[in-house]
C-alpha cells in the first residue's frame, strides 16, 4: 500500500514523495491518573471552524498548517477542506474524525480528568513534511505544552 | 489509516482499526462504536510500556 500511494503521489503531484520512516518511537510512560489528566484531540482531517481560512492543496503540494478548535465549538460549525479522503462519513459526522463530543462524554464519565481548552487540526495531505515537522508541529507541541496537556488523541484521515 | 504506514512511521501508540479511510474512529452517529474505539485508545495510552507497536483493536466497523 505504501509504495502505491507513493507512486500515485510522485506521479501527480511530488516527485520526490516518499513516506515518512522512523527507526526509533519518542515514547514517554503515561504515569498520570487518567481520570485526573487533561487530553486534546488533534486530526488531519481538514477540519476548521466556520470564519476561519480553509486550507489549501496548493495545487497538490499540501499545506502545513493547522487549525485552532476551541473545545466550546459545536462540531455543527465545522467545515472541511481536504482532497485526499473521502469526507461522505466526516460530513455526517465531524466525530468519525475528530470525536471531540465522544471526548466530552468520556470525561463526564470520569474516564479522563479533563479537555484542553484548544484542541486541533491539520490538513493530512503534506507530501513535503519540512515544514510541519520543523514550524508547526512543534507550534502545537508548544501550546500543548503551555496548556499543561498530559495526552493528545490523533486521529489520522 | 494503514497499519503499514502506523508501523513505518513509528508512532509512540498506536490502535489499529479496520475501518474505512475516513472514519477513522467508526461509523458516523454510532456513539457506542466511538467509545469503544477511544477506550480502547485510553487503555493504551495508560498501559504501553514501550513505542513504536500497532495494536489492532479488533472492532468491526459494520
Amino acid at each position: 500500500m505504501i509504495e502505491k500511494v507513493e507512486q500515485a503521489v510522485q506521479q501527480n503531484w511530488v516527485p520526490s514523495f516518499r513516506y515518512e520512516k522512523n527507526e526509533t518511537s519518542p515514547f514517554t510512560p503515561f504515569t498520570k491518573d487518567l481520570s485526573h489528566a487533561k487530553g486534546a484531540v488533534i486530526s488531519t482531517g481538514g477540519f476548521y471552524v466556520k470564519g476561519q481560512t480553509p486550507f489549501n492543496d496548493n495545487f497538490g503540494l499540501g499545506d502545513p498548517s493547522y487549525r485552532e478548535i476551541p473545545v466550546s465549538t459545536s462540531l455543527k460549525d465545522l467545515s472541511i477542506s481536504h482532497e485526499h479522503y473521502d469526507q461522505t462519513n466526516a460530513r455526517q459526522d465531524a466525530n468519525v474524525l475528530f470525536p471531540l463530543e465522544v471526548m466530552k462524554e468520556l470525561q463526564e464519565e470520569g474516564r479522563i480528568g479533563e479537555l484542553a481548552e484548544t484542541h486541533y487540526s491539520f490538513m493530512g495531505y503534506i507530501p513535503t513534511p519540512h515544514p510541519l515537522k520543523n514550524v508547526t508541529a512543534q507550534e502545537v507541541a508548544q501550546k500543548l505544552l503551555k496548556e499543561n496537556v498530559d495526552f493528545a488523541l490523533l486521529v489520522p484521515s | 489509516m494503514s497499519k503499514e504506514i502506523s508501523e513505518q512511521v513509528n508512532v509512540p501508540r498506536s490502535l489499529y482499526n479496520r475501518f474505512p479511510f475516513g472514519s477513522a474512529v467508526g461509523q458516523p452517529n454510532n456513539k457506542d462504536q466511538h467509545k469503544q474505539v477511544l477506550n480502547k485508545a485510553l487503555d493504551i495510552l495508560v498501559e504501553a510500556k514501550e513505542g513504536g507497536n500497532v495494536e489492532e483493536s479488533g472492532i468491526k466497523f459494520k
